[in-house]
């Protein structure tokens, strides 16, 4: 595709047509309008003019001494002044860590003690909370009634303890402990020895029970 | 827009009708010599600095000197530049050509320091239309002019429009790398351009020359 530029947009580009750093379309182009326009072709005398006249007069520049080593020194200096910059910036970090200002020493106070406090109350408010049990069964709390530290027989089957705890209405709280205890809960209050003492007559002679006792 | 290849402006250049020689440019190695300076500048190498100042302390003196007019300041100057480059090395990217780089290191320091002492010499028009063919019919006028006559008018132009001329016509950049170098739109640099070839035939036409 054929580009069109107008005479004010191509003298545009005279000068960088006269130092050859044009793009070789741009060079085409300028070339090409060259051959047809006076006033450009005036110009780029002029312009060749002004080169030559450009290069006599950087030239006339006056030969001043200039000295390497004085640079390199300059170089030097912003480099060691750069590393010790560095440094004193690292020192002055570390005393203002070691040696803070006073507002920042009461902030840091006010925290500690806000975080004291609050570790306090949350322990407090720990310790305060009831116990649960977890047992086989699930977690639930206790009912408060008698218990009975019983022995099963080693060949009793889950379904057989099934039976006896349903029989007593009893659940394992407890167990079992290394010498294979459990802690039975009745739901019957410690009070009524007599009633207790039945459950326990009746256990002892299941066979599937080794050893029973009322907890004191 | 026109796509633009880049033609590496410190290499002879065989299409330049213009035919200028630059000599700064001729010295140095090349623009992959450079740019593994420029590398071995990032690590600290001595050796590399010493090359590149070398190679560049010419050109970008004379750039200097002629933007601030003072030697001694110019030299201040120079050795900012250098520092510069020596510290600036490691952030190189290479989207530039190294001298593109460096000369936009040189320019800016050197504005900043002529901000400080000629204020109301460093703001120059930006922008504005470039529509007048009047001003190109005159050059029919002074291209007779001799080469002393335009070497005068160019010693009596405004400061940034002879760093424009002299980026182009001197240091060979094209006008993209003029832009990056004086950080600004490459609609500005053909506008400055534009100026400083008016103010030129100005100055040429109205024979103020001593």
């Amino acid at each position: 595709m054929k580009i069109e530029l107008s005479h004010e947009d191509l003298s545009q580009f005279l000068p960088w047509y006269a130092n050859g750093t044009l793009s070789l379309e741009e060079y085409a182009l300028v070339e090409e309008h060259l051959k047809t326009c006076g006033a450009c072709q005036d110009a780029l005398q002029l312009l060749r003019n002004v080169g030559v006249a450009m290069t006599e007069l950087a030239e006339e520049a006056p030969m001043v001494k200039l000295s390497f080593d004085k640079i390199w020194a300059a170089a030097e200096n912003s480099e060691t002044s750069k590393r010790a910059a560095r440094r004193r910036s690292f020192a002055d970090w570390l005393d203002a860590i070691w040696n803070p200002p006073p507002q920042i020493t009461r902030l840091v106070f006010v925290i500690q003690l806000a975080l004291i406090l609050g570790l306090g109350i949350y322990s407090y408010t720990l310790r305060r909370e009831t116990p649960t049990y977890t047992t086989l069964s699930g977690t639930e709390e206790s009912t408060g009634g008698a218990r009975l530290t019983i022995n099963f027989a080693t060949n009793t089957t889950v379904e057989q303890m099934s039976q006896i705890l349903s029989s007593i209405g009893g659940r394992i709280v407890s167990g079992p402990s290394p010498l294979g205890m459990y802690v039975i809960e009745l739901p019957v209050k410690p009070e009524k020895g007599t009633e207790i003492q039945s459950v326990v007559d009746k256990l002892r002679t299941n066979g599937a029970i080794r050893f029973v006792e009322r907890q004191p | 827009m026109l796509e633009r290849k880049h033609t590496p402006a410190i290499e002879a250049n065989p299409r330049s009708p213009c035919g200028l020689s630059v000599e700064g440019a001729q010295v140095n190695a090349g623009v992959d010599s450079e740019l593994e300076w420029i590398w071995k500048i990032a690590q600290g190498d001595r050796s590399a600095f010493e090359q590149l100042y070398h190679a560049y302390q010419k050109r970008l003196f004379g750039y200097l000197y002629r933007l601030v007019g003072k030697s001694d300041v110019a030299e201040e100057l120079m050795n900012d530049v250098m520092v510069g480059v020596w510290k600036g090395a490691g952030r190189f990217k290479g989207n530039s050509k190294v001298s593109t780089w460096i000369f936009g290191i040189a320019h800016f320091r050197a504005i900043s320091s002529l901000r400080r002492t000629h204020p109301d010499e460093v703001e120059i028009e930006d922008a504005g239309p470039i529509a007048d063919t009047h001003e190109l019919q005159e050059n029919a006028l002074i291209r007779e002019s001799t080469r002393e006559e335009v070497r005068r008018a160019l010693a009596k132009l405004n400061r940034q429009h002879r760093a424009v001329i002299e980026l182009t016509f001197y240091q060979e950049f094209s006008y993209p790398e003029i832009a990056t170098i004086l950080g600004c739109p490459v609609n500005t640099v053909k506008t400055r351009m534009f100026y400083a070839r008016k103010e030129l035939r100005d100055l040429l036409a109205q024979g103020t020359l001593p």
